[in-house]
């Protein structure tokens, strides 16, 4: 039978464990009990289990005022109508993924416009150095590219004077406002012409 | 569950909020014993009493009903204060002895009192010495005198290992408190 023992052999310590918190049956503990007569080893096994019982059962918890245990439910009361009102996780993640999902595509936008050569835009001024001797006119400076798109009306035609008169253009660039190749052309041959300062 | 349990259970899941407090007053008391023996301190039993009543709120509509609403909620308040008591494990807890003081009786020997003092001390210490599960399974089978199959039940754990812990930490007490007897 299992947990059977004989008086000659000593009790595991779990048995006599047990004995000392009085969850064994009347045979088991006699047999115990018996042995322990007879072996030091048990008996003050025993009885150090029996005091140390007796000194943890001296610990009282005392239960919380009425008043913590009103905050506590009144806390519970205010963490579950946050709850509810709170957006369900899908809710939450969908909205995560649509905000990540715009400033991605922000950082893509903007990664392109720094990246894409300048021919490649429309509107912008494009450097063409082999078209147009150095020191030729250019606009504004030789490493400047200009949005057209980006100007008010006041500013394109004070740029139609610039280019016209050639007076304040320096260098090797040109402006390529989204001409045809004969406007372009004619633009460089009046570039070419117009007097250098 | 009981009759009272299952009545109150539909008024709450009917809409009738007030009735989760019903449920849960019946067995606070019980569960905050347990739940302060395992933290072992008072602001942060009730932190865990607090965070087991929302979760339990909230995740009523998943309880199956296969044990009492109290067993239910002691099993969540047990994980919580198990939880709490591991990650806070090297923070200084302070003692049982400290909240649980009275007024000293008139008259009373000053010298039994201080001596009385010592022993919930050292005994305090002992407990709180022990890691976490085994504290809980400690306080559990000791205390609140659980079945070892409740236990293993709350803890989702085996009845072996529950009595692998009962018996390791009543060991360790045995030896922390031999200086006392």
């Amino acid at each position: 039978m299992k947990g059977a023992i004989r008086v000659k052999e000593c009790p595991s310590e779990e048995l006599i464990l047990r004995l000392a918190q009085d969850e064994l049956d009347e045979s088991q503990s006699r047999l115990i009990v018996e042995h322990a007569e007879s072996c030091g080893r048990c008996a003050k096994l025993i009885e150090e289990y029996k005091a140390t019982f007796r000194l943890l059962a001296t610990e009282r918890i005392e239960a919380p005022s009425p008043g913590e245990w009103e905050r506590v439910m009144g806390k519970v009361r205010g963490s579950v109508t946050e709850e509810m009102h709170a957006w369900p996780l899908w809710a939450r993640g969908a909205a995560a993924a649509l905000a990540t999902a715009c400033l991605m595509l922000v950082l893509w936008q903007a990664r392109v416009l720094m990246t894409r050569p300048p021919g490649e835009l429309s509107g912008l001024a494009e450097r063409s150095e082999e078209a147009l001797p150095s020191e030729e006119t250019l606009f504004a400076s030789d490493t400047m590219s200009v949005n057209l798109a980006s100007l008010d009306n006041g500013q394109l035609d004070e740029l139609d004077e610039l280019y016209a008169g050639g007076t304040v253009l320096h260098g090797s660039d040109a402006l390529v406002f989204d001409l045809t190749e004969e406007e372009e052309e004619r633009l460089i041959e009046e570039l070419e012409s117009s007097p250098s300062t | 569950m009981n009759e009272r349990e299952e009545r109150l259970l539909k008024a709450f899941l009917d809409g009738n909020e007030a009735a989760f407090e019903e449920l849960v007053k019946d067995s606070w008391e019980r569960i905050y014993r347990t739940v302060m023996r395992i933290v072992r301190n008072h602001d942060d039993a009730l932190d865990v009493m607090q965070d087991s009543f929302v979760k339990a709120f909230t995740r009523i509509r998943s309880f199956r009903r296969a044990s009492s609403f109290a067993t239910w909620l002691t099993s969540i308040a047990v994980r919580e204060a198990i939880n709490r008591a591991q990650r806070d494990r090297f923070r200084r807890a302070v003692s049982l002895h400290l909240l649980g003081k009275r007024p000293s009786p008139a008259g009373a020997n000053p010298d039994a009192l201080a001596e009385r003092s010592a022993i919930r001390e050292r005994v305090a210490q002992a407990i709180e010495a022990l890691p976490p599960v085994q504290r809980a399974v400690f306080t559990m089978r000791f205390y609140e005198e659980l079945k070892v199959r409740e236990i293993a039940e709350l803890l989702g754990s085996s009845e072996g290992a529950v009595k692998a812990s009962y018996f390791h930490a009543v060991r360790k007490l045995r030896r922390n408190l031999s200086g006392l007897r």
